[in-house]
């Protein structure tokens, strides 16, 4: 365990960052290394199932170009999520909030799956078929960042102090279950889950926050209330819109199809 | 009528990883720009503007390099010339011994100069 001590110039506070790396790199930037790996095998694993939409290929290479400009307003929102649900950084100046604030991976999604709906409905996109040959690739990018945050020391689980086989655990290691759900479900995107794979993801990633959060042993923020964090709230949400949408699509929908045949 | 794309991922490759080892480039940048000031006897608010200059430079190039990257392929005179100003930018902020931006400097180079050298391919509209 380090700390990383951060003074801001303009303002006498300082910020005591606490860390827990699986090995100490000291300053490298192993998280930005492992999130531009991600990134790459992201792009490779895309054009991997890009071959099951039936569109022009110059047409599934120039998506790579709406990916990417969605991937860095996804980083913008994922920096500036951090601004208000850490009232420590609020006074800071501008250069210091974006430095020190961090990202939080919900805001970043949410940014991502916006841009890019709004791109590829402008750019005449068949965007339902790709989103869902895009999917794996964020489950990827994901598991890379968690590594990231394994190796970085951020993003780490609370005080448990238990043994299995000698083996000592000194914190609950969520960031290790974490890089193995999202390791089990690209692979479930790959080979069995083929279709409606935003809604799966979204359903069981958010299933699966909601309760790892109670083991993390990070700071947390603050959205709505002291009682949840916030990454627990938006969980919440995205189930509930989630389920109404899907009782919706049961209820309402499956009747008319049953109509029309 | 018939466009011209590039076939190689090179350029997209080369924007991508240098735009992230730029990130701490800039902020290293930023940091030793203000020391280096500091050190010179300027005061504490013209060495904080200093920093905060070179790590504005640092975030554009990456942004720079990272945007132009993606077009490798769709738009490749208008890629190399996005990425070669990157590597000018990420230049600039190698005056502060800044180990990252030469890294940067290296990749930003050698996707511009692909983006141009790469083979190219007859689209026809």
């Amino acid at each position: 365990m380090y700390l990383r001590r951060i003074k801001c110039p303009s303002q006498i506070q300082i910020f005591m960052i606490e860390l827990h790396p699986l090995i100490n790199l000291g300053t490298f930037p192993i998280f930005n290394l492992l999130v531009a790996i991600g990134l790459i095998c992201s792009i490779i694993l895309y054009y991997y199932n890009s071959h099951n939409i039936d569109d022009r290929n110059y047409k599934k290479e120039d998506i790579i170009i709406y990916l990417g400009l969605s991937f860095l307003v996804g980083i913008f929102f994922s920096n500036i999520g951090n601004w208000y649900i850490f009232p420590e950084y609020t006074n800071l100046p501008l250069f210091q909030k974006i430095k020190h604030a961090g990202y939080t991976f919900y805001f970043g999604l949410i940014g991502f799956i916006v841009s890019i709906l709004i791109l590829m409905k402008l750019a005449g996109y068949a965007y339902n078929i790709y989103l869902n040959e895009i999917v794996p690739s964020i489950t990827m990018f994901h598991l890379f960042g968690r590594i990231g945050c394994l190796l970085g020391g951020c993003c780490y689980g609370n005080l448990c102090d238990f043994s299995i086989m000698s083996f000592h655990i000194h914190r609950f290691p969520v960031r290790e279950f974490e890089i193995l759900y999202l390791l089990i479900l690209t692979i479930l995107f790959q080979t069995i889950l083929k279709k409606n794979r935003l809604i799966i993801y979204l359903l069981f990633y958010s299933l699966f926050r909601f309760f790892i959060e109670f083991k993390r042993g990070d700071a947390r923020g603050h959205l709505f209330s002291n009682i949840l964090s916030p990454s627990q709230e938006i969980s919440l949400i995205i189930i509930v819109f989630l389920l109404i949408y899907l009782i919706f699509k049961i209820i309402f929908l499956k009747p008319n199809t049953l109509k029309a045949t | 009528m018939s466009k011209k794309r590039g076939t190689s991922i090179v350029p997209m490759l080369m924007g991508i990883i240098g735009a992230v080892m730029q990130l701490p480039g800039a902020l290293c940048a930023g940091a030793c720009a203000a020391g280096l000031d500091s050190m010179s006897g300027k005061g504490s608010s013209a060495a904080q503007g200093t920093g905060n200059t070179f790590m504005a430079i640092g975030l554009i190039s990456a942004l720079i390099g990272f945007v132009c990257g993606l077009f490798g392929k769709k738009s490749p005179v208008f890629a190399g010339i996005g990425l070669l100003l990157a590597s000018v930018l990420a230049g600039i902020t190698l005056v502060t011994f800044n180990f990252f931006s030469l890294i940067a400097l290296i990749l930003f180079l050698i996707g511009g100069i692909m983006a141009f050298a790469q083979k190219k391919e007859e689209l026809q509209a």
